[in-house]
Parts: C-alpha cells; structure tokens; sequence
C-alpha cells in the first residue's frame, strides 16, 4: 500500500479532466447503504450494481459529485476509476450541481422540427441561465440541451427533473409549467 | 411519492387500433391510461393465455413456433427472432448452462418511441413475452434495460412485474411446470449507445457503454459471461399474439419475408403523428397520405428518414416504396427502428444534417478511432458549412470521410451517422453548396439548432 | 492447424490463433495502435482491418480468428488509403512538433510511413510531471486505451481510467489529478505499452531509446522475473520487461521495473578501502585483497579455522555463492558458513526438507492459473512478491475462493473469501485447528493419507487439543471463520497454498511451515497441478545461495553432509565439520570465539533482530571484510577492509527464483569504477589464501559445471540450455531432461510415504502488559526492498516513505498521534523511531513497522526471541510501547 508523502508545494493539475467537484454530503445513508446491497445481490456480478448505486449517489448527495462516485466505489468495494469513468460515460449523472428544477429541452431531429431549438431558447430565457452554466443565481433553475426523449410524436419535448416528462410544450405550456414549479407542486431534484 | 407525469394520451394519434383491416397485436388498449394493468390485461387483451399455452409446450416447439411466425427484430437490424433464439446453447448431460435474456428497452433512436407506448400500455405484454421466450430459451433470468429517462416506466413495469409474480406468473416453479423466471429491471443513465446490443450487456454488467469485440457473439458469451439473446421491448410484444393465433396465422400478416405487424413511429411535418401498427408492406406514402394526413405544414414533403435517424434519407423518388425490411433496403436505407421523420421543403438539409451527426458525435462511445475522430470531423465541417465558413473541398472532404466511416467501426454506430451523412449530402448536394456559396440556407423556414449553450 | 491464404501464398497457422497472429508469424506487418500481445484484442484502431474474401467488410485481423481456408488481402491499395486515412484522422489533433522531436515511437513511425503531417496544438496543461518515473504528456494521447487495458488487465489495477465519451473521450490518473497523487503502484506497464510517449519513463524521454538491451534477471525479490536492461554507451539507461518470460509474461513491479538508479547512485563505493586509525581509506585492489587475506590468516593461524565465518551473498549468482562456501571450507577450513536466508525462510527449506526432502517450494507460480483455490498465509505478496501477487489476485477477481491468513488486511485479503486474522504469534493453534476441522470432519483425502503418509494415527491425537473454539480463543479469530476456511481449503481442490514470512520470523517459524505441510499432506495436495506448499522467497537468489551451500549444516544442493561428503572431499580434500550458522556465529562473536568475519552483499547488522546485541558481538571482532556496492550500516559499524562490488547489471552468472528456476543474468554495462564481481574477488582471496590451484575457473560456466558434478538435482542445467525464456526448474537430472515444475508427483525424497509428526505449541515470551501493551510486526512495502540499500538510492523515495509504522486510527486517538507523525517505538530490547500511518489495515493493539530504513533501524527493537530449529529470530512478534516525540 502506499504510505503518502505530504503534496509538494507545486499543483499541475492535469487537463483536460479538472479535478470534480465535491459535495457537502461525503457519505451514503445508513438505509441507501441497504439499498445498494439489496441492488448488488440481484446481479452475479456486484460490479453490475454501478448504475443504479450511481443513481441512488445522485439522489443522496444533489448531483454525482466527486464525493458521491467514491461512496459508491466503497459501498460496492470496487475501484473508484471504475465508477469515475462510468460516471462520466452516462449524462444523466450531474457531475455538477443543478437547480431545484432541472429543465431538460429535447432539440433532436424530430422535436427540432416541431420547435426544440426555439424551446431550448425560451427556457434558457426564463431561466436566465444557459446550457451547462449550472444553477441559476436564485438556485431554482438549471438547464440543459438532451438528446432525444423518445417524445418525437408530440414534440417538443421538455423533462424536469427525472420525473416530469412534458409533451407539446409551447410557450404557454412552458410558463405553466414554470409557475407550478415555483409554487412546489413538483418534486425538487433529488428529493 | 407517487411519480407523476405530465403526459397527455389523447395527444397522440394511435392508428388502426381495432380496424379490422389493420388489427392491433402490441397496442392493444393503447390510449387508456388504466389499460396496463394485470385485470385490464387479463381480462380485455387475452393476458397470459398464450404463455399458458407455451408452459405445455416443449421449449424447441415455442421457438418453432416464433420461426414459422417469421418476425424479424424490431430493433433495427431485422433479424429473424426465431433463429437468434436457436443459437442459444443447450445443457449437456455433463454441463447445465446459465442463459439469460436480456430486453432491450433503451429507446433512444431519435424519432422512435413506440417501446415507451408498449412500457405505458401494455407492461404486461412485454412480462407475458418475457415468459415465453425465457422459457423458449430455458433461462431463468430476465434483464430488461430500460433507458434512464423513462423513470416512471421502469415503476410502472415493476409494479407490473409484482402483480404478475402475486399471480404466480413470475418466481419458481412457474403455475406448476417446473420453469423458474425472475425479471429484473436495469435502469439506463443516458447514452444513446446503449441500444447496442453488446454495449448494453456492458452498461448492465456496470461498466461504460462501450460495444463489445464480436466474436465472442452474445450467444456464446453475453452477459455475466454466460450465453445470451437480446431482443428489442417490441419484438418481444410481438411474441404472446405469435403463440396465442399460431405462428403461421402470424406469418399471414405482412408480406411473405416480412411478417407480421410493426409500429410505425410518425413524427415530423404531418398532420396526425403517432403511432401507427401496421402490416410490413404498406407503401409509404400511403402510410404519410392516407394514414397521418400529410403535410402539416402545406408545404411539399421534401424528405422522408424511413427507419429512425440512422437510416438514410429517403427523397421524393422513394415516397412509393413499401414499407418492409427488404423494400426498403433495396432502396437505398433500412427500415431501422420503425421511425419515420417527415421533412417539409422548409427544411434546411444542412441544418437538419448537422443536428443528426451531432448527435452521433455527442453519443459515439470514442472508442474506436474511425467513429470518434470521424463523428467528430463531420460536425466540425458541418458546423462550418452552417455558419457560413465552409468551403467546397469541405464537401469533398465530407464525402471521402463516409466510406473511411462506415462500415469500418466496432459497431453500427459510425454506419449510423453515415446513414443520413452520406445520403443528405447526394440527394441535397444543392443545399450544402448553397450554404457554402451563399453562407446561408438554401430554404426559409424552420431553424433546427438553438442559438444558445455550446453551439 | 489450418491452412489459409495470405496475399496469395498458403501458410498453416495453428487453431485458436487470431488472423493478427498468423500474419505477424509470417512476416505481415500489419499496423496496430490499439493491440498489445498481453491483452485481449480491442479491435478500435481499425488499422489492422484485411480483407477476406466472400466478407462484404474488411475484418480487424486482431479480433478475427483465422479458418480454414480464409484467403486474406493485408495491404492492397483501397486498405493501404484507409490505413492512412485513419492516420489522418488522428493527426488532426496530434501536436505537430512533437513527432519529429521523439521520432522513435510506434504512432510517430506510422505517421512518418504514411506520410501524414501531425496539425494539432500542444498545450502545456496536458503535461504532468509529478510522477519520479513517469511523464505524461497527454497531448499525445491518441485513445487507443491500451494504458486503460493493461491497467485492468495485467496489473488488476484501475489508475488509468476513459473518462467522458466521442471525441471527448480521454484516459486520466486517478480521480483526475495528477498520477503522484494516485494510488498507482508504479509498475509502468503504462508506459511499456503506449504507442505515443504519452506516458514514457523519464529516463527515454532524458537519454532517448537505448541502443542495446540485455536480457537478464531482476535483482529484486524471488520471484525471478526476466527482463531487459536497456543501455547506451555504458550508460545505464532504463528496463523493460522480458514479453516472453513464462514468469513475468512481459511484466514487472516498480522495484524490478525502475529501481535501477542505485547503480550510479553518488554513494556508491567503487574503490576499495582499509580503515586505518578508524578512518576509511581508499587504497589498491592488491592493497586491500592483502589486507583482507592477512586478517583471516591472522585470525586462522591465532584461534583456528573455526574463529573465521563467512556470509555469501543471496543478492550475487549461484555460482558466487557456490564458491563462497567453498572458500570458506576449502580455503579456510571452516564449517562457519551461512546467509540471510537464516533470518528469513530457513525455517522453510528446513520444514519442507525434514517432511518432504527437498527444501523448496513444491510447485510453480503457473500452478496458480490451475488451483481450484488459493491460501496465502503470512505473506503479502501483492507488495513483496507483486507480479506472483498479481497471478492470484486475477484470479480471486474472477472467483477463484481465496484464503488469507495474515493479521493485517492485505490487498489480497480484501478479495478473500475467508481472511483468518490471527494475533501475531499465534499460527500453531490455527494451523493445528484447520487440521482439526479436516481430520474430525473426515473431509481428508482418505486415499492419498493412507497411500503416501504415516504417522496419521499420533498426528490425529495431538490434533484434539486444538479445537476450534480453543484455538479461536488464543488466536482471536472467530471459530466459525477457523471451520469455513478449512472446509473451503479441504473441499476445493486442488489447493495452492504460498506462505511468507509471517510463518517463518516466529519462535514456532519451523513447527509452523510444518504445520502447513500437514495440511497439504491431508488434502493430497501435493504433487499433483495446482496445489502445493510453496514459500514465496524474498531474495533474487536466496534460494540459489542456500541450495548452493551457504548454510553451515548442509554442502553444495542443500543436501546433507552425511549423504554426500564423499563425493565433495573426492573433489575438494578434506572438509570441515560442519559450522555455526549466523545468530550462532553472533553469539560466538559475543563470547570472543569468532574474531573475523567475510561478508558479502549483507547488512548483517541493520536486518538483524536485537540490533544492539549484533553490535555488541560484531564490535569485538578483530577484523570484517565487506564486500558490497555501498557503505552499508554493517561496514560503517564494523568493516575494516572493504571490496567494491559488481552490481547485478554488470556481471554473468545465474540466478535461481523461488521455484527452483535457474535463469541466465548477463552483464549489460561494465562494473562502475574499479569495482570487480564477487567472482573476481573470490578468486583473488582463494590465490591469497593459498587455495588457488583449486580455484582455477574462466567463467562462471566453469564454475557452474562444478556445482552440476557435485549436486545431481542440476546436473541437466547445462548453461546453453539456459539461453531460452525461462531457464530451467530443477530437479533437472540430465541434459534431456525438461526441468521439473512439480516435485513428488509420486514418491518424496524422503521415501514412499511423508511423515506426520505431533506438534506442540510454545508461546512467545513476547507478552504484552502495562508497560508494553502494544504487540508489534514489521515487514516490507511494495516500493521498497530489504535492508533498503538499493531502493534508498533511487526514487522510490519519492513514492513513499521508508520509516513508516502502520497504526490503526483507534490507537493513534488514545495516543493522539496523527496522521504522518514521527513517534517512538520502545520495547525491552529497544527503541527505533517511525512516522505513524494511520491505518484501519492493522488491527488496534497491533502496529506494524515497515522496517526498510536505516533511518528506522527497526531492529533495535526486535527481541532475542529465535526458532528453536533453525534460529530465524522472531520479527514478527515483540511487545512495545509508542509514544509521540517530545517536541523540541
């Protein structure tokens, strides 16, 4: 095993991959723990339960934080390179921290010619936050541009969260959807 | 907490559901929000007489049975259902062997979402043919993959899966004939790759979505190692009516090599999209005329993407060909994962084309050099040609990176984005060059990419 | 085998065989970026796509298995664009000035061949110059991911890790940050396998590709692995492993693999010295060579040969310590001969030899891939023995049931099965309560106990006292941990069992290897594929120089005076009886019975146990003669002549591994300075000694060939049989005969039928109290070697650090130490300072000192505690007391 020597004094991080972000929250939960286990005996293989410990990390820790892919490498005894590079494979783990109401704009082919794109803009408008920027200055909004939602026949297609899932969106759907997101009538993310 | 979901049915157009001239198989009761349930099932769609019948049976007479029915895979390759199941290996006197199967439900293709109907409708359809092949396959495990987005799917069919073990349908011993099936729901996490059949197995198995060297093909070693056959969520749907009205009564429906009903996903510039199943064989502008309307827009359909985003785009000359696998492969593209995406002549082709490859860009797994480096040089280009700064060597150089593209990578993927690559850029060479020429689209109308985030 | 067509002429290739395989065994060279021989094929370059015919698509010839009668095209004009089309693709983002600058790297060679411009930018960001052995510069990287698989796939670890995907794909350290700050073992197999120079060893990117390699051994632990010594101008360069080595299979360890700067290190001695009025002085070869034989003349003439002992050297070739002892004997008549395997596995040549008959492992480390289970008792092999480490923790990770009995929680007992952790010092009762379980569940191998063993019966009783739950009781494991683990190793056979140190270094180190021995005799475990008792050596040559005759009761092949004085005095004269081994010649020196001493390659002083009773004894010698590459602890203490050694780099010889693996080391550079093999020196001393006409050798073959008259085992090992990969594994009786990786398969040396033999068990007087509550072990790390004497002088240093003593949290809470802190260790005995690592691997109440440092100088702390059979003194067991370090 390695025995540490203190870090020198000279940080050259290495780019392209900057270093994660971490999270307040640097442990699973006593009953996530059990979660995981009872996921892990499903699989003959505990490896196999990567996917879902990483999604049950994103549900307990905000967003898939450095801090998160490493509780879950120790709940499953696996290597942590495994999970940070599974993590990073998948866009539905958040490597970065989103807003309470993360607003997913689907702007594929099929939505892109019932108005994806003219969506995307609109939402990022009302958020005031573009795609990738992280939650907005009030913390209730993040945004970002998905691939498709297979809601092609009922575009455009606009998810919030990972539980509202909103077809023919249009500006006044938008709106509507908006206010009752701000009057709580949805669950926040990762609540 | 209950999920909710904003998701309005009457919205959607379900076409033929019981005429008789276009029977339904898999969307049954497709609209009504209570129609999922076990009951529901059971008592209105025939639910769970047909694996009833396939439990008497010998395992090889059901795959028999689902050859003689010749459906090929929904999934996009088309292969015959029954003969992948043949190729699974059998137990020897000295050697019991675990076999799994394994469901494809990661719907991603762009302009597909006829599984997300199946998993809303008719979540007991899809356990009810999980059983049968299973048993067809002698494996006791069942993993269905469903991608990640469809959180409230993957609820509703584990509520689904709990009512049909209560009922004695799932667990051991299976009402008595000895035949032991569990199934577990595995939760995608978003990456379009992992429709790929191999790069699924790995995201099960928890590992990045990366497709797998063939050999060893699935059969001999999928997942866990262990034989296994990987069918699409509709393919499977398809099964229960397949035993329940007799495989040849199945092979009547559709055309003589391409039986049986498929659901067509319409999306794009017509009046009514939707859902439509329907027969293999219906020519396709009689499914956008006379089945989803027409145009939506008044405008002349310039373009039809027959098969889902990888398939290459079908022009005018195309719209008469009939839509089965073999047709509409002698026509130059695939009929792919039954999505069909209508363009009106409003639709810049350089725009739409640039939307597609990126999108395989973004969803290549980067592990093979001619799909990584390739994806990602056609979107730089494109993206080029879109904003006014493409030249005409850009074009050649687009169209010398295809054939380095296609058909030279790990898997299908780079073929995919070749697919509406190549084809756009020979069919509507005209707008490229507009664009090149003229810094701008050769058509007013629709703007497909959003002026806003990295673009 | 098949036959098929490559571009038009027909060639066999064997069955199983990819197409890459068949083409490259005929001379086709087709491009790869992607492939690497040691992994599984990735087939993601694409570049060695061929065409077949009746295949609508060329097939990656990597990933394609050849078939009868497959006619495949590899370079025609449409493959060849395609090639560099793919070439092109890459170049886009590769910096441009950077082939030029490094041309000798695969992917540079492709560039230059295609003839493709590389226009990519170089940004300093993606440089990382943490690491002391590895430079990365990832603006090289072209996303083949062989890093990625050789990480996974022969190194079982995940440093380098794809991170993202498409074009934002890329390998990374770690969890990002730079690979110092990784938990990389440094094994650079990274580097070996990367087409690029994204990642390269620091010492090719200083000094460029060597121009000459050499194949030889590490001069590392026992395991032996091959490899090549790249060198320029005598200017050692870097080393690679040997890619066809049955051993290693183109691997190594961060000693093996870059522990080579000791050679040049500033402090090497390369002249020889005499101290004179207690200083040291440099003087002449003849000078010293006088010095030295006058004193042991001196000393001879004045007490008798039996006031002279000698040491061999377990780090120089067989052939060194082969004439070692027969100086000793022959030149200065005394029976006073041994080395360091006395303080290591002694107990175990003695154990297998009294049970058995042949004093070395039983089987090979290939018999791990065959074993239906693994037991690693007492021995950490991941860090001390990594690449047979590697073997077993491949094959736990893929479900092979492991036992581990060590009372820390070793890498490998992380992956266990069952992982028994007894109290240090409390083998006996657990080993004997393993048996218990086997024998009284009657889950032995009735058949093999009743065909090929006696003694069952007075075995069987002595058995019955230690039931599990007494045992579990003096042990402190769980009695139902005690029953798994037995019936685990009892029912799944075969069983391959390895055992270290922690069995050895106690006061029961002897009973205990026979203890094992037993339990392998129960379950039939021995002389059948994938079974055996096999201790894991810890020296490059540490069995070659006791099998050689560095041991004061045994000659030449480790075999009995008895059996074969005859044959010895035949050729060599009269002999001496035999002598005193090394904590018996100690002693003598203690009480003024030994008054000089001639050492080679040892520090004597430094690995000792009780250190300030070696200095008491060594300080009233009259004179020491060292032969060594560096002022060792013992030198600086105690040498009044000192001879400059030849390192392993520099001379020919043979070495053998710990599976009785005798394998050709080559010169790759000439010996530094004026310093001169042990051979030469040997030589030199004989004529001194007046021995010469019976020293007269030309090469260590000479000598070699005497040693193959003398012990029948190698008379087959013939040196021209040695120029293969691998070498051969005695027994090895005539020069037809291959080697032998299996012993006893029907008969043992000691006859028909191994002997059971009752053991009782005889605690330590090492007890913890008040006063003393800690019970303290020592060993080694990964990145260091021994008495440190080499690894000290390269950049391990930077890895690591050498002083450690392994705490666990709850310990260093009562004692508020914190992490990193040096405190004090004390026992009866001694006291030596460390810094505290705060580890839950280690178990409260129990720390263990990492005992490389010189610094350290652990042993000052070690007990007089011994096995009573063979003398090993107990390391692994001594009482202490920690405090921190009053603060200045």
């Amino acid at each position: 095993m390695n025995h540490p020597m203190p870090p020198e004094t000279s940080e050259a991080p290495l780019a392209p991959g900057q270093r994660l972000p971490r999270s307040e929250r640097k442990e699973f939960s006593a009953e996530a723990l059990q979660e995981i286990a009872a996921i892990a005996a499903k699989y003959p293989d505990k490896l196999a339960a990567t996917l879902p410990a990483l999604h049950i990390a994103q549900r307990e820790f905000g967003f898939t934080s450095l801090d998160a892919m490493k509780a879950v490498a120790k709940a499953l005894s696996i290597p942590e390179g495994h999970v940070f590079g599974v993590a990073s494979f998948y866009t539905m783990y958040q490597k970065q921290p989103v807003g309470k109401y993360h607003l997913q704009v689907c702007t594929n082919i099929s939505c892109a010619l019932s108005g994806g794109a003219q969506l995307l803009e609109k939402v990022c408008q009302r958020a005031g936050v573009q795609p990738g920027e992280g939650p907005s200055k009030d913390g209730l909004w993040s945004v970002e541009e998905v691939e498709c939602l297979a809601a092609c026949g009922s575009g455009p297609c606009l998810q919030v969260n990972h539980d509202i899932y909103d077809e023919y969106v249009d500006e006044r759907k938008l709106d509507e959807i908006m206010q009752a997101c701000k009057r709580g009538e949805y669950r926040e993310w990762a609540k | 907490m209950a999920i909710r979901t904003k998701h309005d049915p009457q919205s959607y157009t379900f076409a033929g559901f019981g005429s008789e001239k276009y029977p339904n198989l898999m969307l049954r009761g497709a609209g009504d929000l209570n129609n999922w349930t076990l009951d529901v099932y059971e008592q209105k769609h025939e639910g769970y007489v047909a694996m009833k019948q396939a439990l008497k049976m010998e395992p090889v007479a059901v795959t028999e049975e689902v050859k003689t029915s010749g459906i090929r895979g929904r999934g996009g390759a088309g292969f015959p259902a029954g003969l992948k199941w043949s190729f699974m290996p059998k137990d020897t006197p000295e050697r019991k062997i675990t076999r799994y199967l394994v469901i494809n439900g990661d719907e991603g293709e762009p302009g597909t979402f006829k599984d997300r109907a199946i998993l809303e409708y008719n979540p007991h359809q899809l356990i009810e043919g999980c059983i049968i092949a299973s048993y067809a396959m002698q494996a006791n495990t069942c993993y269905v993959y469903i991608r990640g987005e469809f959180l409230w799917l993957i609820e509703k069919l584990e509520l689904a899966i709990e009512q049909a073990r209560a009922k004695g349908y799932l667990g051991k011993n299976i009402l008595g004939s000895g035949f032991d099936l569990d199934i577990i729901v595995h939760r995608g996490a978003g990456a379009y790759i992992c429709g790929e059949e191999t790069a699924l197995l790995n995201s099960l198995e928890g590992r990045r979505g990366e497709p797998r060297v063939k050999p060893p093909f699935p059969a001999a070693k999928g997942a866990f190692g262990q034989p296994t056959t990987i069918n699409n969520v509709e393919t499977i749907a398809a099964v229960p009516p397949i035993i329940r009205m007799g495989g040849a009564e199945y092979a009547k429906l559709g055309t003589t090599k391409n039986s049986g009903t498929r659901i067509f996903c319409i999306s794009g510039h017509v009046k009514r999209p939707g859902l439509y199943e329907l027969p293999l064989g219906l020519p396709l502008d009689f499914i956008l005329n006379e089945l989803a309307g027409g145009s939506s827009t008044g405008k002349k359909i310039k373009a039809v993407i027959p098969g889902g985003a990888s398939a290459p785009v079908f022009s005018e000359a195309e719209f008469s060909t009939p839509m089965d696998f073999d047709s509409v492969r002698n026509a130059g593209s695939m009929a792919g994962s039954g999505g069909v995406i209508v363009l009106d002549e409003d639709t810049c082709m350089v725009q739409a084309c640039l939307r597609l490859i990126r999108f395989y860009a973004h969803e290549s797994c980067g592990q093979c050099t001619p799909c990584r480096e390739g994806c990602n040089w056609m979107e730089m280009i494109l993206h080029r040609i879109e904003h006014g700064e493409g030249t005409l060597e850009d074009l050649d150089v687009l169209a010398s990176l295809t054939p380095r593209i296609a058909g030279r990578t790990l898997c299908a993927l780079g073929d995919a984005a070749c697919g509406p690559m190549e084809s756009m850029l020979k069919k509507f060479r005209h707008e490229f060059e507009h664009h090149v020429t003229h810094k701008t689209c050769y058509v007013k109308g629709h703007e497909l990419l959003a002026k806003v985030g990295a673009h | 085998m098949v036959r098929l067509l490559l571009n038009g002429t027909p060639v066999d290739a064997p069955e199983g065989a990819t197409l890459l395989q068949a083409l490259r065994a005929h001379g086709l060279n087709v491009p790869t970026l992607c492939h690497d021989a040691r992994m599984q094929p990735a087939s993601a370059c694409r570049l060695c796509e061929v065409e077949v015919d009746g295949q609508e698509r060329p097939l990656c010839a990597c990933a394609t298995p050849v078939a009868e009668g497959m006619s495949v095209h590899t370079h025609g004009e449409a493959l060849e664009g395609y090639r560099k089309g793919l070439i092109e693709m890459l170049a886009r983002r590769y910096p441009g000035e950077i082939p030029a600058l490094d041309p000798d790297h695969p992917f540079h060679r492709l560039l230059l061949h295609y003839q493709v411009p590389a226009t990519g930018p170089w940004v300093p960001s993606k440089l990382d110059e943490s690491h002391p052995y590895l430079r990365l510069d990832m603006n090289r990287c072209v996303d083949c991911y062989r890093c990625v698989h050789i990480c996974e796939e022969v190194q079982g670890h995940s440093i380098w890790k794809v991170v993202g995907r498409g074009a934002e794909a890329h390998v990374e350290p770690g969890d990002a940050g730079r690979l110092l700050d990784s938990p990389c073992v440094s094994c650079g197999a990274c580097a070996d396998t990367c087409p690029t120079g994204a990642i390269q060893d620091w010492a090719r990117y200083r000094h460029g590709t060597p121009i000459t390699w050499t194949r030889s051994v590490c001069s590392y632990c026992g395991t032996g692995c091959e490899l090549e010594i790249g060198s320029t101008s005598d200017r050692l360069v870097d080393i690679r492993p040997a890619q066809d080595a049955p051993v290693n299979r183109g691997h190594l360890c961060v000693k093996g693999r870059f522990g080579l700067g000791f050679n040049d290190a500033e402090d090497r001695v390369t002249s020889p010295m005499v101290r004179r009025g207690g200083e040291w002085e440099a003087v002449t070869w003849d000078e010293a060579l006088d010095e030295a034989a006058a004193l042991l003349l001196r000393v001879k003439e004045a007490h008798g040969p039996t006031a002279i002992g000698v040491l061999g050297s377990s780090r120089g070739t067989n052939e060194e310590a082969f004439l070692t002892q027969k100086l000793a004997r022959v030149g200065l008549g005394t029976g006073n001969v041994d080395c360091c395997a006395r303080v290591c596995h002694a107990p175990s040549a003695a154990g297998l030899g009294l049970a058995l008959g042949t004093g070395a492992a039983t089987n090979s480390f290939a018999d791990i891939d065959l074993a239906a289970l693994v037991m690693v008792v007492g021995a950490n092999p991941t860090e001390n023995h990594p690449i047979v480490g590697l073997r077993i923790k491949h094959r736990a990770l893929k479900g092979m049931p492991l036992i581990v009995i060590d009372p820390r929680r070793t890498e490998l007992a992380e992956l266990a099965t069952v992982h028994l952790r007894p109290r240090p010092g409390t083998n006996i009762p657990l080993f004997q309560a393993l048996a218990h379980v086997i024998v009284n569940e009657g889950l032995y191998d009735h058949p093999f106990v009743a065909a090929r063993t006696e003694g069952f019966e007075a075995y069987l009783a002595s058995l019955q006292e230690w039931a599990p739950e007494r045992a579990a009781a003096t042990c402190g494991v769980d009695a139902d941990d005690i029953r798994k683990a037995a019936r685990l190793y009892a029912t799944t056979g075969p069983a391959y069992m390895c055992n270290g140190l922690g069995v050895t270094e106690q006061v029961q180190g002897s009973d205990g290897i026979l203890a094992l021995v037993h339990l392998a005799l129960l379950t039939g475990n021995l002389g059948k594929p994938g079974s055996g008792v096999n201790p894991l050596r810890g020296q490059n040559n540490v069995q070659g120089c006791a099998q050689m005759g560095c041991e004061p009761k045994r000659l030449t092949g480790y075999q009995p005076y008895d059996q074969v004085i005859a044959k010895h005095e035949a050729l060599w004269g009269p002999l001496p009886p035999p002598g005193l081994d090394l904590l018996e010649m100690l002693d003598a020196a203690g009480e003024g019975r030994l008054r000089a001493m001639l050492v080679f390659g040892y520090d004597l002083y430094l690995t000792t146990a009780n250190a300030h009773r070696t200095a008491a004894a060594l300080a009233q010698l009259e004179g020491m003669v060292v032969v060594d590459l560096f002022m060792t602890e013992t030198a600086k203490a105690f040498g009044t002549v000192f001879l400059p050694a030849a390192s392993t780099f520099e001379k020919e010889g043979t070495f053998m591994n710990g599976e009785r693996r005798v394998q050709r080391v080559r010169a790759a550079i000439a010996p530094r300075g004026q310093s001169r093999s042990d051979l030469d020196i040997l030589l030199e001393l004989a004529k001194r000694l007046g021995v010469g006409d019976q020293f007269q050798y030309h090469s260590p073959e000479d000598v070699w060939n005497e040693v193959r008259k003398l012990w029948t085992a190698v008379a087959g090992v013939a040196y021209h049989r040695l120029e293969h990969p691998g070498g051969l594994q005695w027994p090895c009786p005539d020069e037809l005969h291959p080697g032998t990786s299996i012993l006893h398969a029907k008969t043992f040396p000691v006859g028909d039928r191994a002997q059971f033999r009752p053991i009782a068990f005889h605690p330590s007087a090492e007890v913890v109290d008040e006063a003393f509550p800690f019970l303290l072990n020592t060993g080694r790390s990964l990145q260091h070697f021994n008495a440190g004497t080499m690894t000290v002088r390269t950049e391990n240093t930077k890895l690591t650090r050498d002083d450690v003593l392994e705490l666990n949290p709850a310990d260093a809470a009562a004692l508020g130490v914190l992490d990193d802190e040096e405190v004090t260790v004390e026992s009866h005995h001694g006291a030596f300072q460390a810094h505290a690592h705060l580890t839950d691997r280690v178990r409260p109440g129990e720390p263990f000192g990492i005992f490389h440092s010189a610094k350290a100088f652990v042993n000052r702390a070690m007990g007089p505690g011994r096995d009573p059979k063979t003398h090993t003194p107990e390391f692994k067991r001594t009482a202490v007391r920690i405090r921190k370090m009053v603060q200045a």
